[in-house]
């Protein structure tokens, strides 16, 4: 994902790209938990923007670096993923 | 005449009483059939995270995921079952069992009082692992903290309720078998084969099931909806896992990174959490074996409605 110089990152703008009336929009793996637990999705958004951007230069800086960092995501991936995201068959 | 049909048929009740109370009968090991043994705490820790025991079993909604105090609720087509304390608890866990009581429970899915267990316990598969694992499993679960508190009885609507006819499930369902091994093949293959169809118990919700909740054979592995019926879980055959190897199925069982960079998600995100623990040769022999697996395509998902 490219970063524009201005406005907000995707993981910023990820909280907002889950409004009340996409629940149904398309084939999408949104779980309907996300709508009855708002406040929960929305800090596990936080937690993900939190981590890459306290990764972001040591991931930007070696392969090292970027192997220390993608656990770190990773795991904010997966502790929103194990309760939001539906998987499929 | 009509005295007599009455007689007839209160006599068939009775013959058919007996032979279903027969047929239904828990089977036991009973202490007799253990050896001498002692146990291995390594080997036991091992089968721990194989068997995936905390997913199920530890006390939910707290971080410690050593306290298997149980009060999960597990959804399912046949009403709601709450999880057991299977910690070394002496009052409340299992504590006070014997390794025949333990033995019985993995692989005959009968409790100590003589009660047949629900298969929402994966004693279908467990029932494929040795004595000596077992034991040594069980060895490890009194090593970790005693947890008071018994979980409250299932919440399962008539006829589900009556354990007794599990019995009868049991017969059409279970096998009893330990796993056997296939002499033309690796012993990887088969120290793959023995974690994944007996302590890792993938197949369970990686198959789709029938009406009475029974594992479809021909099917087996080519995933389905998921136990709880939230979302899907995927085919890991051949027809679905072509294009993984054998390190990136190991590899994804290590971090929950799938070869396209993706995350796996859901009840899987626990799975790794257990297999991440596993020993590196140990998720190999997994991911030999499942790459082994036939490709079979799986049924379609329902329409989404």
């Amino acid at each position: 994902m490219l970063r524009s110089s201005n406005g907000p990152t995707p993981r910023q703008k990820l909280p907002g790209l889950f409004p009340e009336n996409s629940k149904t929009v398309g084939e999408n793996r949104a779980s309907p938990k996300i709508w009855l637990n708002k406040t929960d999705f929305d800090a596990k958004a936080a937690a993900l923007a939190k981590a890459v951007a306290e990764t972001h230069d040591k991931a930007k800086s070696s392969l090292e670096g970027l192997r220390a960092a993608i656990p770190v995501v990773g795991k904010a991936c997966d502790n929103c993923h194990e309760d939001y995201r539906l998987s499929k068959q | 005449m009509i005295r007599r049909l009455i007689l007839l048929a209160a006599v068939a009740a009775v013959l058919g009483l007996a032979a279903f109370w027969f047929l239904t009968i828990p089977a036991t090991v009973p202490a007799s059939a253990l050896d001498a043994h002692t146990p291995d705490l390594v080997n036991g820790r091992e089968m721990y995270f194989a068997g995936g025991c905390a997913s199920c079993h530890a006390v939910p909604k707290q971080p410690d995921k050593t306290r298997l105090g149980g009060g999960l609720a597990l959804n399912s087509p046949f009403g709601i079952f709450y999880v057991p304390n299977i910690s070394p608890d002496p009052k409340d866990g299992i504590g006070t069992w014997t390794d025949a009581q333990f033995v019985t429970a993995m692989t005959k899915g009968t409790s100590p009082t003589g009660e047949h267990l629900y298969p929402a316990f994966p004693y279908t598969s467990y029932q494929h692992m040795r004595f000596d694992d077992l034991r040594d499993l069980f060895a490890y679960l009194k090593t970790l903290p005693p947890v008071s508190g018994k979980v409250r009885g299932h919440d399962l609507p008539f006829p589900f309720n009556i354990r007794r006819t599990l019995g009868l499930w049991k017969l059409l369902f279970l096998n009893g078998k330990p796993f056997e091994p296939d002499p033309s093949k690796s012993a990887q293959w088969n120290r793959g084969g023995y974690l994944v169809n007996g302590p890792g118990h993938c197949a369970e919700c990686h198959s789709p099931r029938n009406a009475l909740g029974g594992v479809i054979e021909s099917l087996r592995f080519t995933g389905g909806p998921s136990p709880d019926g939230q979302g899907g879980v995927p085919n890991i055959t051949q027809f679905k896992l072509k294009a993984w190897s054998e390190q990136n199925i190991a590899d994804t069982l290590k971090d929950g990174m799938t070869p396209d960079a993706d995350r796996v998600g859901g009840n899987m995100v626990e799975v790794v959490r257990n297999t991440s623990q596993l020993t590196e040769a140990d998720r190999r022999a997994i991911a030999a074996y499942i790459k082994s697996l036939p490709a079979v395509e799986g049924r379609k998902p329902p329409p989404k409605t």
